[in-house]
């Protein structure tokens, strides 16, 4: 008996079905009767899916779905521990550039993001650096704008000096 | 009518005219190829340009735009393994894997010339069509579409995966994507439904977002662990090479195309269903024209006949037309958009479409396929430029992936809200590639779960039980039960084809 990571993710969803439905007997017929439906479908199905990983079978190869399908570390003939640096340095690179986007807005955060990442990550020389950067602001600016006229946040660094008085 | 047909003609090849329709295709080329810029979206954008246009130049305008949307929104989802449009998610399927062998060019040319072939199908369709189908749409109620939509939704789980457990793992996904598309405030009763106290999402979580993390996170983790280009290591002469194998591929398998187009057309018929719906089936359908076990495993990672189905899906473009200009009955949210534009230019979709603006009504045929012709030629011109963006470097390329993503979430309603959205959509779809759960399900009831909810309410409100009893729904079911029952009998196919 072992639980994969399908399982916890049926488990979690019998979680999430049952909250579901507790949450729905509380509101009027007319909100709840699509979430009662759904919650019991999806607590079932997903009590089965756990019920046989654990106690029956898991699937088979011929069983697996037609989806995108991710490269693996024997693909690659690589360690599972690179793999997994690997992931984890993406992940944080894409919380980066997230945190960029709140701390200064876009219009500061694509040109920096862009710098960093393609000289530290991607380890492009600084011409190819600056060069791609200038490209992908130079669409961001004229697409996003001047074409749109999209709103931009200032970003919470800008906003705080502002509530401090320090900018008008 | 054959004197309307030509006045049509004549209509958008007037140097305005054909200037709008100029204008249109480009940018609904450049809508198609970015993540995250809608179709619908850019469509509203151009309404306020139309008002001193004529009703030939705003259709040409308007319409071109939206005609080449999907067709254009492929190549992204080829190239990259992004959907750059929400309708064009199913060409990943198999569309990305043959860019990731180094097949992008024979991808690109197979899914262009079948989309170009999809689309002559569903104007030709739309022609021909509109006395036939009238009463056919005008039939079904709420509660046969209930029972189509689960239809769709059960075929495409079945679909997804090969086996009963896929089966399964299908309709769990399709489940959760329900559950996703409940958060929000419930039009019944007004009442708020998992908002956790935030405004942002009483309007429900923001498709785009959904959309844009749930594919390409999966992609953007793959091309940082591999830490090549999307082709890998090939040399570039093998990109292009493919071209017109791929276009030779679509009329190699055309009466594949054909019926693709035709499930295309027919999904766009039936109001509310989308573009979406209509790639997964034809999808689908293309899956089950695997005549052994071995060609059917050959989908998902990297099989024409996989591109071919959802690229000749654009059929719905004129199908989608049929219920918007005979009926007012908009097959999408984006005929929706359009009927708008027939008001702002002075006309009122319906019966008066068929008699007193016969020539506007074909002019939109001809429209479909000169909008297309232009779109597949330049790109089939300018294929080699682009498959070679598959050799990008993979930094360079993950760089680009993650700012159209976070770019295109954002501008979708200018709310950081729709960043974080599609964060946590992201790392769900991660999840669900890593651990074998179909995301095609998923997206499906995410996307219509509003509508399923209304028509199963309006069901049960106004006929209670008896609503299960309706001749058109038993039908529909037994339908039903077959599309439940083909794995098994999947199973037991294979085992005797094992036994021979």
């Amino acid at each position: 008996m072992k639980i994969t990571g399908r399982s916890w993710m049926a488990l979690a969803l019998m979680a999430l079905s049952a909250g579901m439905f507790v949450n729905a007997l509380q509101w009027p017929r007319s909100a709840a009767l699509f979430p009662l439906t759904i919650a019991v479908f999806v607590f079932v199905l997903a009590a089965i899916e756990v019920f046989l990983a654990l106690f029956l079978k898991q699937t088979t190869k011929e069983e697996t779905t037609v989806d995108f399908k991710m490269v693996t570390a024997e693909e690659m003939d690589i360690d599972h521990a690179t793999v997994r640096k690997r992931i984890m340095l993406i992940s944080l690179w894409i919380f980066f550039f997230f945190l960029l986007i709140l701390l200064v807005g876009f219009p500061v955060a694509v040109p920096l993001f862009f710098v960093l990442f393609l000289r530290f990550y991607a380890k492009e020389g600084w011409t190819w650096t600056l060069v791609l950067t200038a490209v992908a602001w130079a669409f961001f600016y004229g697409l996003f704008v001047r074409l749109l006229n999209t709103p931009f946040d200032d970003g919470w660094i800008v906003d705080g000096l502002r509530a401090l008085g320090f900018l008008t | 009518m054959f004197d309307a047909f030509i006045e049509g003609l004549f209509m958008i090849l007037q140097w305005k005219a054909l200037l709008y329709l100029l204008i249109g295709v480009v940018i609904g080329y450049a809508v198609g190829i970015l993540p995250g810029l809608g179709g619908g979206t850019t469509l509203a954008l151009m309404l306020p340009f139309i008002y001193k246009m004529t009703p030939g130049e705003a259709f040409c305008f308007l319409l071109g735009m939206h005609s080449v949307v999907q067709t254009a929104g492929d190549i992204t989802s080829i190239l990259f393994g992004i959907p750059g449009e929400g309708t064009t998610v199913a060409m990943i399927v198999d569309g990305y894997p043959m860019s990731r062998k180094g097949e992008a060019g024979r991808a690109l040319g197979a899914g262009l010339s079948a989309s170009l072939v999809g689309v002559i199908i569903g104007a030709f369709v739309l022609l021909f069509s509109i006395p036939i189908v009238r009463p056919l749409v005008l039939s079904l109620g709420s509660p046969e579409m209930v029972v189509v939509v689960m239809l769709g939704l059960t075929c495409i789980s079945g679909l997804s995966g090969e086996g009963k457990r896929a089966l399964m793992l299908g309709l769990l996904s399709a489940g959760f994507g329900f559950m996703c598309c409940m958060i929000g405030q419930e039009k019944q009763a007004g009442i708020l439904r998992f908002t956790f106290g935030q405004l942002y999402l009483w309007n429900g979580l923001p498709i785009t977002a959904v959309m844009v993390g749930f594919f390409a996170f999966p992609e953007i983790i793959d091309l940082a662990v591999r830490g090549t280009s999307i082709a890998g290591s090939l040399p570039s002469g093998n990109l292009t090479k493919g071209v017109w194998d791929g276009v030779k591929d679509t009329f190699r398998n055309f009466g594949l195309t054909v019926r693709c187009s035709l499930i295309g057309t027919g999904i766009g018929i039936l109001p509310g269903l989308g573009g979406g719906v209509a790639q997964w089936l034809a999808y689908a359908h293309a899956t089950q024209s695997a005549k052994t076990p071995e060609e059917r495993a050959r989908f998902g990672k990297g099989e024409v006949r996989g591109v071919i189905g959802p690229g000749a899906s654009t059929g719905k473009e004129g199908g989608a037309l049929i219920p918007t200009v005979a009926f007012g009955i908009p097959g999408s949210s984006a005929m929706a958009i359009l009927m708008g534009a027939f008001l702002i230019v002075g006309i009122v979709p319906g019966p008066d479409m068929l008699s007193k603006h016969l020539p506007l009504t074909f002019s939109f045929v001809w429209i479909l396929v000169i909008a297309n012709i232009l779109t597949v030629v330049g790109s089939i011109l300018f294929i080699g430029h682009m498959a070679k963006l598959t050799l990008v470097r993979g930094g360079i390329m993950i760089a680009f992936i993650l700012f159209l993503c976070f770019i295109g979430a954002y501008a979708d309603s200018n709310h950081i809200g729709d960043v974080i959205v599609m964060l946590v959509s992201g790392w769900i779809g991660y999840l669900m590639v890593k651990f074998d759960f179909p995301r095609a399900p998923f997206i499906l009831a995410f996307v219509l779960g509003k509508q399923v909810e209304s028509y199963y309410f309006i069901s049960v409100t106004r006929y209670g039980v008896s609503w299960l009893y309706r001749p058109k729904v038993i039908f529909l079911f037994c339908l039903l039960l077959l599309a439940l029952l083909y794995p098994f009998v999947q199973d037991k196919l294979k085992f005797r084809k094992g036994g021979k």
